[in-house]
């Protein structure tokens, strides 16, 4: 049972619902543009099908060894045992926090303020010193406002609370 | 012809064309380097200078960023995991992971040695094509096209090591991705909601740096310790040892340099599926690749390396002979031809032999001349690596959100990169490859555009043509030759015994 319900064909059975949602979809579109999708989905569902058919077969014959990036096969970088530890998980939900934390701050606040500032308060949470904090801030203000808009001209948005007051 | 190439040489020698050219040089080696600016944004803040400059001036600072920026782009893939553009995606691979091994000087500098081995490769090819251009291109149409882009799909199931279903079904969900969006050939929007923003479909950069770059960052978090696991060594040994890699594997140097300049003769196709398809290509031939590929094995950095700057070579080809160009900087270079007189087609190729020289004398000056400014620097790039988290992650992740934003100059960009991040996350943790998701999402408007045509053309007899029987064939080769690889091997092991 704790084999069915494991992360990994957990996985797979949400890229399986997906794909049928993709075949579902498809029938919405006129012929020629539905073909693709339908095939692409199609397909989709039979390699899904095919793996969790083989990995059942697979688990009769032998155990599993590895986990994650680790298993055997999985072409990636590997994973510590750092990062699984209770204090890993405890950073990796700590870092998850503050990329949400930085994309609420350019929405409300906006990129020429949120930035230095996520760079600072990232920097002095981590224990580094004010001196580096601030110039690294301030670096990064700079990188923001000369290089990607005065020079790149790309059009940071304002951020919609500081929008309420100017 | 000799007079044409000598007259080429002369006029990108100039002091003020060879100066321009220099500024090309830092121009991407820096500014392209950071992830989210491409040659394609700096290319098109020069293009209009070029109005005040003469044909060989104006080409020796547009062609010489172009040229370059594959080079540059490798820079943050392999220090950071994050892809400088669409070339280096595949540099992570076996870069990264070399980075966290206290290889990173190794790692830069066979990056280097190799990229400028591939440029002067895919210029040399240039050179031998100009004669044959018009029947090497004429020879294959959409239904070919399509064909050799199923080639890379099946490359999907080749980087996906030892677990090719869950590769194939990670390259599915990709291609299943890149049908968001408004369909290219009938403007009926897919998969939308509607909603404005996934019109124009998914964008490669931020997902690219999404899937790739939060988890890594994530990672090095948790892991408390820097990229580099170990101490870095002596970086010079390092960096010789990079150096020679790149001549020791001068096989593979070749042939995946034919990969990427096969790659870029194929209008549309791009830096993104060359390095993939030279990465499957280096992880099908190379001898043990499957156990060491994804580890830190210099060979995969080499193969990615040299693929995308020969791809430049090849990508000239349409686009000087046939004025086809084969993507959107190429256009902008187009254009730039087009702003100091010079129309490309057969114009380029007979009365202004010479302008097509000197591009040619560019691609191969510039590469080498990156290449060493590059491994002169090799030192502080790789001191990057052993930085705090502390400091490392808010500067990449800033860097990262400022890049995705400039895909489109939507806040949405930076959502996907987070999105992205997320799922990352989780395929990472649950042993789902990712590399396969973005091949699948490169190659899904391709196979649908080729597919669309040659049904238009052929309806369903396209697939009888034999050029895509002839594809088809190297296609199942492809497939069965690791199998018949590895029952050798296996027989080979059992004989020794």
């Amino acid at each position: 049972m704790k084999h069915v319900f494991s992360a990994s064909n957990i996985v797979g059975a949400i890229l399986l619902a997906y794909f049928v949602y993709v075949v579902i979809g498809s029938f919405e579109f006129s012929p020629l543009p539905g073909l693709f999708p339908m095939v692409v989905g199609g397909v989709g569902i039979i390699v899904i099908v095919v793996h969790f058919v083989a990995k059942v077969i697979r688990q009769s014959e032998e155990t599993p060894a590895g986990t994650g990036a680790n298993a055997p096969g999985a072409v990636d970088f590997e994973i510590t045992e750092d990062e699984t530890s209770r204090e890993g998980i405890r950073i990796t939900l700590e870092q998850l926090a503050w990329v949400f934390g930085l994309f609420f701050s350019l929405w409300a606040f906006g990129f020429y303020l949120s930035v230095p500032v996520f760079v600072f308060a990232y920097l002095k949470r981590n224990g580094e010193s004010w001196r580096l904090s601030l110039i690294l801030a301030t670096v990064m203000a700079v990188v923001v406002r000369g290089l990607f808009n005065e020079l790149l001209n790309l059009p940071f948005p304002q951020g919609v609370l500081i929008s309420l007051f100017t | 012809m000799i007079d044409a190439a000598i007259q080429g040489l002369e006029g990108i020698l100039q002091w003020k064309a060879f100066g321009l050219m220099i500024v090309g040089i830092l121009i991407s080696s820096t500014l392209v380097a950071m992830p989210g600016i491409g040659s394609k944004t700096a290319i098109a803040l020069l293009l209009p200078f070029a109005f005040v400059l003469d044909k060989y001036e104006a080409i020796a600072l547009i062609v010489s960023v172009w040229a370059v920026s594959n080079t540059a782009n490798s820079i943050t893939a392999i220090l950071f995991s994050v892809p400088g553009g669409g070339g280096s995606q595949a540099t992570i691979m076996d870069g990264y992971p070399m980075a966290k091994n206290g290889e990173a000087a190794r790692a830069l500098a066979a990056s280097f040695t190799s990229s400028a081995l591939g440029g002067v490769i895919g210029a040399i090819v240039l050179l031998a094509a100009i004669p044959i251009l018009r029947p090497l291109v004429l020879l294959l149409g959409p239904p070919e096209f399509f064909m050799l882009v199923m080639m890379g799909v099946v490359m999907v199931g080749a980087l996906s090591g030892k677990a090719p279903l869950k590769g194939i079904a990670v390259g599915v969900f990709g291609l299943a991705i890149s049908l968001i969006g408004i369909q290219g050939q009938s403007g009926e929007p897919r998969y939308t909601f509607e909603y404005i923003y996934l019109f124009d479909g998914i964008g490669l950069v931020p997902l690219t740096i999404g899937l790739f770059a939060i988890p890594e960052l994530i990672a090095l978090a948790a892991r408390k310790g820097t990229i580099s696991d170990v101490a870095l060594g002596d970086i010079g040994a390092g960096r010789r040892q990079g150096i020679k890699d790149a001549f020791i594997h001068w096989w593979l140097v070749v042939r995946s340099s034919i990969v990427g300049v096969w790659v870029g003769i194929i209008p549309g196709l791009g830096s993104s599926v060359a390095d993939w398809f030279a990465y499957g290509h280096a992880l099908q031939t190379c001898k043990g690749a499957r156990e060491t590929f994804g580890k830190g094995d210099v060979r995969g950095v080499i193969a990615v390396d040299a693929a995308t700057n020969a791809k430049e070579g090849g990508a000239l080809i349409p686009t000087l002979a046939f004025g086809i160009p084969g993507s959107s900087t190429l256009a902008l270079i187009f254009a730039g031809l087009l702003i100091v007189g010079i129309t490309p087609g057969r114009e380029i190729l007979t009365t202004q032999l010479d302008v097509t020289f000197s591009i040619i004398w560019l691609l191969i000056i510039s590469s080498i001349l990156t290449s060493l400014l590059c491994l002169a620097f090799v030192k502080q790039m790789a001191q990057a690596t052993t930085l705090r988290p502390s400091i490392l992650v808010p500067m990449v992740l800033a860097m990262a959100v400022l890049g995705s934003f400039a895909n489109s100059n939507r806040l949405e960009d930076v959502a996907v990169m987070i999105i992205f991040g997320l799922i990352g996350l989780v395929l990472r943790a649950t042993g789902w490859p990712r590399p396969p998701l973005l091949l699948g999402l490169v190659l899904g408007p391709l196979a649908e555009r080729f597919m669309w045509t040659s049904y238009q053309i052929y309806e369903f007899g396209f697939l009888l043509r034999p050029g895509v029987l002839i594809i088809f064939g190297l296609l199942v080769l492809s497939l069965a030759y690791p199998m018949i690889q590895k029952r050798y091997m296996a027989k080979r092991q059992a004989g020794a015994l």
